[in-house]
């Protein structure tokens, strides 16, 4: 598998922006930090909207910036989506669709029209003009014109950003559907760590202008107290469901679920996880499993992020502040775990 | 003189002819400069742009006095015409389509970058990531985006050359069929103290001017309907 490289060095008064790292060739991957970390210089930088005094930018086979080579953006075939959307106004969502793709030479058309169109579910807008769309839906129309350019990286930049919540939610299924369905490598810009952990394992994270950490998402998060001590990662659990209101693990441990459910995965909160030593005598046991303690990892001073291994898999267990200090909390430990919630997804 | 049948019809068309031609090539001029003054991030900026203005705040006297210098013989534009093999610019229609560009240039320069820089660089970068060449971009998006901005330099800049007076009896003089315009038409007709004649010209106008801008603003308040 060809991968892909970058290094960029940009100077601007104030502001310097000094990474080198690999870019995933396959998924989605958050690129995370907070306001003014230089993230949108670092997309602009890779959309060739701006020049960077010294980089090395390789996507694939193809060199977009070195020494002596700097393409522009209409040459990089890059698909691009905007915070502020960018929608042509004087085209109807059908023009603005096929923009990019007319000017897409035709044997790079990998993307099909009827694909986009399916996915993004846009073809009752098809004859409507950008400024009758709501927010979400101007925002899934840049997101199927960036792709009928057939791109080989998908930038968004804080696509989310400046809709409302209810908007963000109906389009977060769309985002996650796009790497499976046209195998394009995603760069996702977010200064949101619930937005990015919604949508990806792989996250990268700048600060300053410098990559602070990179990698899948618990071992980067923790690695960033800064952001644990507000956000607890999901557990996805994998097992299958065996009779009705019953899933159950590879190690036979089972879970109970609503009755007529028959999720793919289910989602457990690391905060909504509590420990004990012992399994209580009545208890239900529908809600209680059994797992070895695998790591234990500091977050602001506190030894509250626990990786406990469950029937194979990991799980993150986010502890209060209290409880966390005591003895038969250490690695090699067998510990109960008391799920207060489970969300079921289902496919 | 043959404008007895319709009155002024001769120095209305004659009118007509300056202002449509003067603003068609103003639109040409106007569209690099316009586009130019919109992205330079030259620190001269604001003199090119008090220069473009210029022609707002001088007496058309001013102008035309100086229009008349360039364009003579000894000037330097209707020395370079005339060695370019044409006539004499003063006193010509060619030359009071010059004067005239001049005169009209800020009217047509300013609502095309008012509309470029409305649009601003996001627009651009957009397009340009979806595979659009800069010039492409320009002619796709730009333009059609700028519309508004091109119909009301188009009839500013028209209308103001049909009002045009000082500049042309300066620049091009009273010859009828030739330079006599239709405002010099008027102001010939009240001198010899003809005022019906006058009347006619001076209404025949004004309702004209009317119905012009009214189209104007009719078309721009379908689009904001629309819109």
């Amino acid at each position: 598998m060809t991968t892909s490289d970058v290094t960029i060095k940009f100077n601007n008064p104030g502001f310097d922006l000094d990474v080198h790292f690999p870019l995933p060739t396959r998924g989605i991957s958050g690129l995370f930090g907070p306001s003014g970390s230089g993230k949108t210089t670092l997309i602009r930088c890779l959309a060739g909207l701006e020049r960077p005094s010294q980089a090395l930018i390789r996507v694939g086979d193809s060199v977009w910036q070195s020494d002596n080579i700097f393409l522009p953006a209409h040459k990089r075939r890059v698909g691009m989506v905007f915070q502020d959307v960018r929608l042509f106004d004087h085209l109807k969502v059908e023009g603005n669709l096929l923009f990019g793709y007319k000017r897409t030479p035709v044997p790079d058309r990998k993307i099909k029209i009827d694909d986009v169109l399916k996915i993004l579910e846009l073809k009752p807008l098809l004859g409507k003009r950008p400024e009758k769309l709501s927010g979400g839906e101007a925002q899934r129309v840049a997101i199927g014109r960036a792709l009928l350019t057939s791109p080989s990286l998908m930038l968004m930049d804080e696509p989310l950003a400046a809709l409302g919540e209810q908007h963000k939610k109906d389009i977060l299924p769309y985002l996650k559907k796009l790497p499976e369905n046209f195998g394009i490598p995603m760069l996702y810009v977010s200064h949101d760590f619930e937005e990015i952990a919604a949508l990806t394992q792989y996250m990268i994270c700048l600060n300053n202008g410098k990559i602070q950490a990179q990698g899948k998402l618990p071992e980067v998060a923790s690695n960033l107290p800064e952001i644990m001590h507000r956000w607890a990662p999901d557990n996805f659990i994998k097992g299958e469901t065996c009779g009705p209101g019953k899933y159950k693990l590879p190690d036979g441990q089972v879970i109970h679920i609503p009755l007529a459910a028959s999720p793919a995965r289910i989602v457990i909160n690391a905060r909504d996880i509590s420990l004990l030593r012992i399994a209580p005598e009545h208890h239900a046991g529908d809600a209680l499993l059994k797992g070895q303690i695998e790591k234990i990892a500091e977050i602001c001073g506190e030894k509250n992020m626990i990786r406990i291994s469950l029937a194979g898999q990991e799980i993150n267990v986010l502890l209060g502040t209290r409880g966390s200090n005591e003895s038969w909390i250490c690695p090699g430990n067998e510990v109960y775990m008391v799920i207060n919630r489970i969300k079921l997804e289902m496919e | 003189m043959n404008d007895f049948s319709i009155p002024g019809l001769t120095p209305l068309l004659l009118s007509l002819k300056l202002a449509g031609l003067t603003t068609l090539l103003l639109i040409f001029i106007a569209t690099p400069l316009a586009w130019w003054l919109s992205q330079t991030k030259n620190g001269f900026k604001p003199l090119f742009e008090a220069i473009v203005a210029l022609p707002l705040v001088l007496p058309p006297t001013v102008i035309g006095f100086y229009m008349l210098v360039l364009l003579g013989p000894e000037g330097f534009i209707g020395r370079s015409w005339i060695g370019m093999g044409g006539d004499t610019l003063t006193f010509s229609f060619t030359g009071l389509v010059i004067a005239s560009m001049v005169y009209s240039l800020p009217f047509v320069v300013q609502p095309i970058q008012n509309a470029f820089e409305g649009l601003g660089r996001h627009i651009l970068e957009s397009a340009w990531t979806l595979g659009a060449r800069p010039i492409g971009a320009f002619f796709s998006v730009v333009l059609p985006l700028s519309a508004k901005g091109y119909l009301t330099a188009l009839v500013l800049g028209f209308a103001h050359t049909l009002g045009e007076f000082g500049i042309v009896l300066m620049v091009g003089g009273n010859i009828p069929g030739k330079t006599r315009v239709i405002s010099i038409a008027i102001y010939d007709h009240v001198e010899m103290l003809d005022y019906s004649y006058a009347h006619k010209l001076s209404a025949g106008l004004l309702i004209f001017s009317l119905l012009l801008l009214l189209g104007v603003y009719l078309i721009n308040h379908r689009w904001r309907i629309r819109t």
